[in-house]
């Protein structure tokens, strides 16, 4: 287990220094940054020059760093990344899942500003993308659905069906009862569409 | 050809009661003589002096001098311009014979067809009263611009009825041609018609079913050069014909070095879901021929083996080197968004003025102008009634960009948010230039990245988008230093992230020689 920290140690310079921004390899900027596609697993861990397991740990310490010092669109991205690194359902997925919980509880305080909402949406949705269907990520999300920003309420709204667990239903129905803005109402619809259809098949 | 100005002309002095002498306008004459400087004898009275033909009237040429000349040829006589024929005649291809002398088509005059005069769209021949249909228009046969209306020029194009031999035809000299290609079955071959003058020209193919992929799987050049074969498929991948996510890869970037034309695609292209875009050139090291290109298009399954929707094929081509670029902004519900500064609104009435402009559009205007593009019309509108599309989910993309109904220009649509998060712009590469309201008519851009970038940063990144419609590609890929093709076809686009279409935020906003050259072809631009 020592063994890929050195090695993100190794890629990640600086990481998680407090204060000091980490210097990230320009090859490993860049597949944070592209504009237009996220990076897939194969090209992370070749940018990182590292095996999949080893990988998924300096992107777990991009997506936990809070003290800002991480480019926000950098960090976005890794935490999305770290989806990409969890084995199909129900295989468990340990340090890229529980990242992507300790990123939702750590953005979802009361005082939550603009860049909270982003990671903590960048959060669900890679929950979402996991497919894992459990109760716990259901469990997990749905208190979100009262979250104060509509595009946190959209976000959970669309990343639930994904988890295809019929435990969202009954909640969901409650929150469309609910909701006031249009855009999270359709979310919640399709999402409701999608657990009695293709996810009850 | 019937139109003409010049007839009119005469009959309104005449009506007017012009007192005529001294060969004024409108007065009796019998000859040129009669008439003073800058008239000729017209139909027995003084007339200006033509420009063009058609001011002539139909079965009139005009001549080096301005003066109308009725022509002579009759029924059965050779021509080889709508001017020869006399007057209810047409000069109409007669099949495959080539003129010995001018190697275009021969053709002949003959009665005029149905109604469609030059310039209207047509479907075939005899939609036309000159019994010409190319390019899906009504075309006159010339012998030089003079035989043709103001606005038109005399052209060499392909006739796709006799093997893409040449005629000459009068064609605008601004703006684009669309036109529909009929295609009957799932895979079938097309011939698209590329005139002289053709800057660049593109084939959007569409299918209805969404699950099914589209798109061109061979392209012959008008030489019978393959220069495009669709990529193989991994999914398909076989003993025999091995082929893996690299080697798909490697095929689509292909060998653009001009020292090697004989292999490799010369063309860049991938068949989509829904829709996709043939766009030539891909680089000027491999310029457009005149001629009939010949194009397999073919619908696929996921896995890439044959589908059964029969495409919808449309051509687009751009004929001047117009370097205007109207921008078409829409605005979906950006209601308190995170992102925005506290209070601040977002939609088409606030976006005329304040950051929106000073920081945005000016950033935007400064990127295009360096390459020679300038912003022409700029307009706004909110889209009020698509909440779904509020936050859009990129798989979703095609119903929020058929909202572009603006053919010429960029439809840009600003959204809350792009999925998957982190995505910061959409749009296909490239897209369907000069067509609005289809599945690729534009292109988005998440709001999100104000969380973290200024302004100037999304025009950055909304000049990036814009120029992969209009057909650039990154001049690099991310895996380029293990994939040394995967780079763009363009010689002098070069590796450094200060190029524009570098793939991410750390990307500049220089542009190539060759870079620049290839956007001003675009379609996109008037």
């Amino acid at each position: 287990m020592r063994l890929p920290w050195i090695a993100a140690a190794a890629v990640l310079c600086a990481l998680p220094a407090r204060g000091d921004p980490p210097q990230l390899a320009p090859q490993v900027l860049d597949a944070l940054t592209q504009l237009d596609e996220l990076p897939s697993q194969t090209s992370l861990t070749d940018v990182l020059g590292l095996l999949p397991d080893q990988a998924v740990v300096p992107l777990a310490q991009l997506a936990r760093n809070a003290d800002g010092t991480v480019d926000l669109g950098v960090q976005l991205r890794a935490i999305h990344a770290l989806a990409t690194f969890c084995p199909p359902a129900p295989a468990t997925c340990g340090l890229p899942h529980d990242t992507l919980i300790e990123v939702i509880h750590a953005a979802s305080t009361p005082a939550q500003t603009p860049s909270d909402v982003l990671r903590l949406r960048t959060a669900i949705e890679a929950i979402g993308a996991t497919r894992s269907g459990l109760d716990s990520d259901v469990d997990e999300l749905l208190p979100l659905l009262v979250n104060t920003s509509r595009d946190v309420r959209a976000t959970v709204a669309r990343a639930l069906p994904n988890l295809c667990n019929p435990q969202a239903t009954g909640p969901l129905m409650v929150a469309y009862h609910r909701e006031a803005v249009p855009q999270v109402q359709l979310e919640i619809l399709s999402a409701l569409d999608a657990l009695d259809g293709p996810c009850a098949k | 050809m019937l139109r003409g100005s010049l007839p009119l002309a005469l009959l309104l002095v005449s009506l007017a009661g012009c007192p005529g002498g001294n060969g004024g306008l409108g007065e009796a004459c019998h000859g040129n003589d009669d008439c003073g400087g800058g008239l000729q004898c017209f139909a027995s009275q003084c007339a200006p002096r033509c420009q063009r033909a058609p001011d002539c009237g139909d079965g009139y040429a005009c001549d080096d001098n301005g003066l109308c000349k009725l022509a002579t040829g009759q029924r059965g006589d050779l021509c080889s311009s709508e001017v020869d024929c006399a007057p209810s005649l047409a000069c109409r291809i007669d099949g495959a014979a080539i003129d010995p002398a001018t190697h275009h088509l021969q053709a002949t005059c003959l009665e005029q067809a149905r109604m469609r005069l030059s310039g209207d769209t047509c479907i075939q021949d005899s939609d036309c009263r000159n019994w010409t249909c190319a390019l899906g228009r009504c075309v006159d046969l010339c012998r030089q611009p003079r035989d043709c209306a103001l606005g038109e020029t005399c052209v060499e194009i392909p006739r796709v009825d006799a093997n893409g031999a040449l005629f000459a035809g009068c064609l605008p000299t601004q703006g684009s041609l669309s036109w529909s290609i009929p295609v009957t079955a799932p895979a079938a071959e097309v011939l698209l018609p590329v005139p002289a003058v053709a800057r660049s020209v593109e084939l959007v193919m569409a299918v209805d079913d969404p699950t099914q992929k589209v798109g061109a799987q061979r392209v012959l050049s008008p030489i019978g050069a393959t220069i495009y074969t669709q990529p193989c498929s991994p999914l398909l991948s076989t003993a025999d014909q091995p082929c893996e996510d690299n080697d798909a890869a490697d095929q689509y970037f292909g060998n653009f070095d001009p020292g090697r034309p004989d292999t490799g695609n010369q063309v860049r292209h991938r068949a989509a879901l829904g829709q996709s875009v043939l766009l030539m050139p891909s680089a000027l090291t491999t310029p457009l021929a005149t001629g009939d290109y010949v194009i397999k298009v073919a619908s696929f399954r996921a896995d890439g083996s044959g589908g059964s929707a029969i495409p919808r094929v449309t051509a687009v081509i751009k004929l001047d080197s117009g370097a205007t670029l109207d921008l078409h902004f829409f605005f979906l519900d950006l209601t308190d968004h995170p992102c925005l500064d506290p209070g601040a609104v977002l939609n088409a009435g606030s976006a005329v003025s304040g950051a929106f402009q000073r920081e945005y559009l000016a950033a935007l205007r400064d990127v295009f102008t360096a390459p020679g593009v300038a912003i022409g019309d700029v307009t706004y509108e909110d889209i009020t009634d698509r909440a779904d599309l509020d936050g859009l989910d990129v798989a979703n993309a095609g119903a929020l960009l058929s909202l572009g109904r603006y053919a010429t220009g960029i439809n840009v649509f600003f959204v809350r948010s792009l999925s998957p998060l982190g995505i910061q712009a959409w749009g296909p590469n490239p897209g369907p230039a000069g067509l609005g309201g289809t599945p690729q008519s534009g292109i988005a851009i998440g709001l999100d990245t104000l969380c973290y970038r200024r302004w100037p940063a999304v025009a950055r990144l909304t000049a990036y988008e814009i120029a992969r419609y209009m057909g650039l590609y990154h001049n690099v890929e991310l895996g380029t230093a293990r994939h040394p093709t995967w780079r763009d076809p363009i010689s002098d686009s070069g590796d450094t992230s200060s190029n524009l279409l570098y793939f991410s935020a750390a990307g500049g906003t220089d542009l190539s020689a060759g870079q620049a050259a290839l956007l001003l072809r675009s379609a996109v631009l008037r």
